[in-house]
């Protein structure tokens, strides 16, 4: 029962060896964390879980700022046989209101029995309307708990894990992952087509724990293969890229994973004086996923890190979702770059290898499906396509999803027959998968996901637009990160400068979102269906194609 | 174990810890602004009823990196909640007097 095929079995297992964590604290603070230590604070917190009431399956909320805490209230959760929900904590969440808003809305969706945080946060969290029993307990208090011989046994089968996938206020989804799903994940993640993890490896992540990336791909793979890794916080990498490569460097580490945009930050504000000061020969596998990846921001990366010792081949594209817990497929060869007709691309959704000169869109293969996984490309209407024809990515095997929390309908919609819809759009070609687009509505902006709904609602009663005269999207640029655009109907009556200025701090302050374009539009240039819903996929091709506006307002 | 990794890799900066005078208002106000003008993505100059975001620019990766940028100059730490109350350049400005006032003795 604690065996290998539960996440607290894994970690009674891991813990018999000698290895363990070593987290970094915003502020710089370092712990050691042996997995042999971290064993016997979760066998007492989660006594302390137990005595407070909590009974197994129940969900308990982590909205946790610290490294060393939330990981060893995450594992108390799981050794209680309870249901951890993480949640962004504050600072990352945006203004006070807005963390205060997202977490009261996550906290009634997650019908969490009880959420688990510090004495710092717990004030700025909005408890008066959640529903009650919501216990609020503090991570202080799991230390002292009456320690359990051995973890509460759940089944393989049981829920693991609830993630949220964005903080989506309009419809909060929540992703349910049972054990297998999350531990056939991680051991392909570990395996020979992911990263082919030996005893002696060590990991560095700076990734956000209450995101699959960070907390799955990271932490638990560290633990389920009982290796060493270096957990720092979000926050220290982002005020100081550059103790992210150090780190890395100190350690020796040779598993790192991170977005695109954060390679990207390095090459911006790590200086010579710094780079010359790293010792990366020793990172074989620099993993770049969760949002679009760029092939020229990889090259100049693997350019300018040259001199401190790293090398291209270390770079591993990666595709996933957390719907499929997270890791689809992991690039084996590196960095392989499809150049493909532009004009093909778009107008007839194939991809057609071009020659030197002519336009193409570069596109970076992510790798082949794990063992006792599939993935196709299909059609709208569900017909498998052949190579290199553009269709929708699906996906099968034990590490999709069981469904969506309380969400039948959304479950129905992206389930059929065990396949698993990613929204997504690619191609294949000798069996490697591209990923061109989406087709959900679905903003990405620096790994984390906005849902369109949410930013036209939180717009629609600034001052001088017109009813439901609001609409959102992205333009995907493939190999650049999407251009967010609002368009706008406003009333005559008032300058245009204001409103613009207005909405896009609405969304700045309610999101954490920055606008890239907003386009002010006169009345009944969005179109519209026949009951007044707007439809946002024909504005946004209607932009592309030039013709939304004639002669309309534009504003960079 | 605690060790503080920062001290062992902030670059030395012209306020290292060490410094004798504690470093008048003035110039902690002349430094903050020059930061937040540098940093800033719009050539607005930084008034003290500026707004980080709505006026200067800003973005939440930003406003991470002006924070390491003022505690490497200031030689301070920022704790983070305070950071969800700012919102002006005038409130940076009195969080980073402050600061530099109750940890200037620290070193």
């Amino acid at each position: 029962m604690t065996g290998r095929d539960t996440v607290a079995g894994t970690l009674a297992r891991s813990a018999q060896g000698h290895r363990g964590l070593t987290t970094i604290e915003h502020d710089g603070r370092s712990t050691e964390l042996s997995f042999e230590h971290l064993y016997r604070r979760a066998l007492s917190g989660a006594g302390r879980l137990i005595a407070e009431g909590l009974r197994p399956g129940d969900r308990v909320a982590l909205v946790i700022p610290d490294v060393s805490a939330f990981i060893e209230a995450f594992f108390a959760v799981q050794t209680a046989g309870l249901v951890p929900v993480p949640l962004v904590p504050p600072a990352q969440a945006g203004d006070v209101a807005t963390f205060g808003r997202q977490t009261r809305q996550l906290l009634i969706a997650s019908r969490a029995a009880a959420v688990l945080t510090t004495a710092d946060v717990a004030p700025l969290l909005d408890l008066p309307d959640v529903p009650r029993p919501l216990r609020l307990l503090f991570v202080d208090a799991l230390a002292s708990g009456p320690a359990l011989a051995a973890p509460v046994p759940v089944a393989a089968t049981a829920t693991a894990l609830l993630q949220f996938t964005s903080g989506s206020t309009a419809a909060p989804k929540g992703v349910v992952l049972s054990h297998r799903n999350l531990l056939t994940n991680v051991s392909n993640i570990a395996g020979p087509h992911g990263l082919n993890v030996t005893p002696d490896d060590v990991g560095v992540s700076w990734l956000p724990l209450y995101h699959d990336m960070g907390l799955i791909g990271m932490l638990l793979t560290a633990v389920w293969c009982g290796n060493h890794a270096v957990i720092m916080s979000p926050v220290l990498f982002l005020k100081r890229p550059t103790l992210w490569l150090d780190t890395i460097s100190r350690h020796r580490a040779t598993v790192s994973f991170a977005p695109n945009f954060a390679y990207e930050l390095c090459l911006r504000r790590v200086k010579p004086s710094q780079i010359e000061a790293l010792d990366l020969s020793s990172w074989r596998v620099a993993g770049c996923g969760a949002e679009p990846i760029r092939p020229d921001t990889l090259q100049a990366f693997a350019d300018r890190f040259a001199a401190a010792g790293f090398r291209a081949s270390a770079f591993m594209p990666s595709y996933g979702l957390a719907e499929h817990s997270l890791a689809v497929t992991m690039a084996q060869d590196g960095i392989v770059v499809d150049r493909v007709d532009a004009g093909r691309l778009g107008h007839d959704s194939v991809a057609v290898p071009v020659q030197n000169g002519s336009p193409a869109v570069r596109i970076v293969g992510c790798g082949r499906p794990f063992p006792d996984h599939e993935v196709r490309i299909v059609s709208e209407a569900g017909m498998p396509l052949p190579d290199r024809h553009v269709g929708h990515v699906i996906a099968r095997g034990a590490s999709v999803m069981r469904g969506y929390f309380d969400d039948d309908d959304a479950t129905t919609a992206a389930l059929r027959d065990g396949w698993l819809d990613t929204g997504d759009l690619g191609y294949m070609t000798d069996g490697v998968l591209f990923v061109c687009g989406r087709t959900k509505d679905v903003i990405i902006r620096q790994g984390r996901k906005y849902h369109p709904p949410d930013l036209e609602s939180a717009i629609a009663d600034v001052d001088g637009l017109r009813p439901s005269g609001v609409v959102v999207f992205a333009v995907s640029r493939i190999d650049e990160a999407d251009e967010v655009v609002a368009v706008l109907e406003a009333r005559a009556s008032l300058t245009t400068d204001r409103v613009v200025d207005a909405v896009r701090r609405r969304v700045r302050e309610t999101a954490g979102l920055e606008i890239d374009r907003v386009v002010v539009a006169p009345p009944g240039t969005i179109p519209r269906t026949t009951s007044g819903k707007v439809r946002r996929g024909e504005t946004r091709a209607r932009l592309e194609a030039g013709t939304l506006l004639t002669g309309g307002n534009l504003t960079p | 174990m605690l060790y503080n990794l920062l001290d062992t890799l902030s670059e030395p900066t012209g306020h290292a810890s060490g410094a004798d005078a504690p470093l008048p208002d003035a110039r902690i106000d002349a430094d903050t602004r020059e930061i937040l003008k540098r940093l800033s993505r719009k050539p607005v100059d930084p008034t003290p009823e500026r707004e980080l975001m709505a006026d200067l620019g800003y973005d939440s990766l930003l406003v991470m990196e002006l924070v390491g940028e003022l505690e490497d100059h200031f030689d301070i730490a920022v704790p983070l909640n305070n950071l969800t109350h700012i919102r002006t350049v005038g409130q940076i400005v009195d969080e980073v007097r402050r600061l530099v006032a109750e940890q200037g003795q620290r070193a």
